[in-house]
């Protein structure tokens, strides 16, 4: 089904997918702080158990400021980054996916950050945790360099990650995210 | 040196920065509620200049004899880069502790009966900094 097709296409896919929250544009802070004051309503009126729910509001905060620190094309002070994000509840709990365009310079980092989740076990996230805690900085974008570590603990290690190149250079970051009621 | 040279440091909360009550003069020093800042560092900037302040300010009255004071973190949610700031009062916590043999430093980490990750983190900040941490619920 062409899911633009009618509003009523467009609703019933989101209803049969289980979405909460999806959102694309441009992430601003203040974008961000509304989705999370409606998500942190939403999440604790519905029947879900109290730890699963803090767990999927925590990854939350943490999957759209990624974006919005890092979702720049070109960054400059007026840059605003844009990305997307869905929250979706699965049969066993929920999922978390985002993507944003990541500049060019910023991808090397990035995959480094990234690989060196993907070689790690629970224990050593919490490792690599722990030792920027102590020992990191606050970097020029104003974030700690801790939030994917963040994300992939809280999940259990359940966190996946993919990079799409594009034409001009830069890349399309996806992060996927699942929240399982029993882990 | 008294306690009027000391200023208090008061921030009411919001629905992404946390209310933070530095108050010599109440002998009251209390952090509460969510802490997502749009800008961590302009944040939580003025609040470690604070505690430099408050360890040089200790360390005087630890001349005259004990000081301790308990500071109380009753926090629901915190960010990845808050957990960086918050590692940091801590830090400066033990800091001046160990500015004089008459100061005696205590953190009180309250958490939700059934939230395991405040507890753990709580007791993360406590092993890494080696200060006295209090842990009870609210």
């Amino acid at each position: 089904m062409d899911v633009l097709s009618s509003a009523y296409n467009l609703y019933q896919s989101m209803k049969e997918d289980r979405v909460v929250i999806s959102f694309y544009g441009d992430f601003t802070f203040d974008i961000v702080n509304n989705i999370l004051i409606f998500a942190k309503k939403d999440l604790s009126n519905n029947a879900i158990e109290k730890s699963v729910s803090r767990k999927v509001y925590a990854i939350l905060v943490e999957s759209l400021e990624n974006v919005l620190k890092h979702g720049q094309e070109v960054v400059t002070p007026e840059a605003i980054s844009q990305g997307v994000i869905v929250l979706y509840k699965t049969p066993e709990g929920y999922m978390i996916k985002t993507g944003n365009i990541v500049e060019e310079e910023a991808i090397n980092q990035l995959r480094a950050d990234v690989d060196s989740i993907k070689t790690a076990d629970l224990d050593e996230l919490k490792m690599k945790y722990r030792k920027k805690l102590v020992e990191g900085s606050i970097s020029s974008k104003g974030g700690a360099g801790i939030g994917l570590l963040d994300i992939a603990i809280k999940s259990n290690n359940n966190v996946n990650f993919s990079f799409k190149e594009l034409d001009n250079g830069s890349c399309f970051f996806e992060l996927n995210v699942i929240i399982n009621e029993l882990s | 040196m008294n306690y009027l040279d000391m200023e208090a440091l008061i921030l009411s909360g919001t629905e992404n920065t946390p209310s933070v009550v530095l108050d010599p003069a109440k002998d009251s020093y209390v952090f509460e509620g969510d802490s997502r800042p749009e800008n961590v560092q302009s944040f939580y900037g003025g609040i470690l200049e604070w505690f430099e302040n408050w360890g040089e300010y200790l360390k005087t009255q630890a001349a005259s004899g004990k000081v301790e004071k308990n500071v109380v973190f009753k926090l629901e949610y915190f960010n990845s880069s808050s957990a960086k700031f918050i590692m940091d009062i801590i830090l400066r916590i033990k800091e001046i502790n160990g500015l004089s043999p008459n100061i005696s430093m205590q953190v009180t980490w309250m958490y939700d009966e059934d939230d395991e990750d405040m507890i753990e983190v709580g007791e993360e900040f406590e092993a890494l900094t080696d200060v006295s941490f209090k842990f009870v619920t609210y």
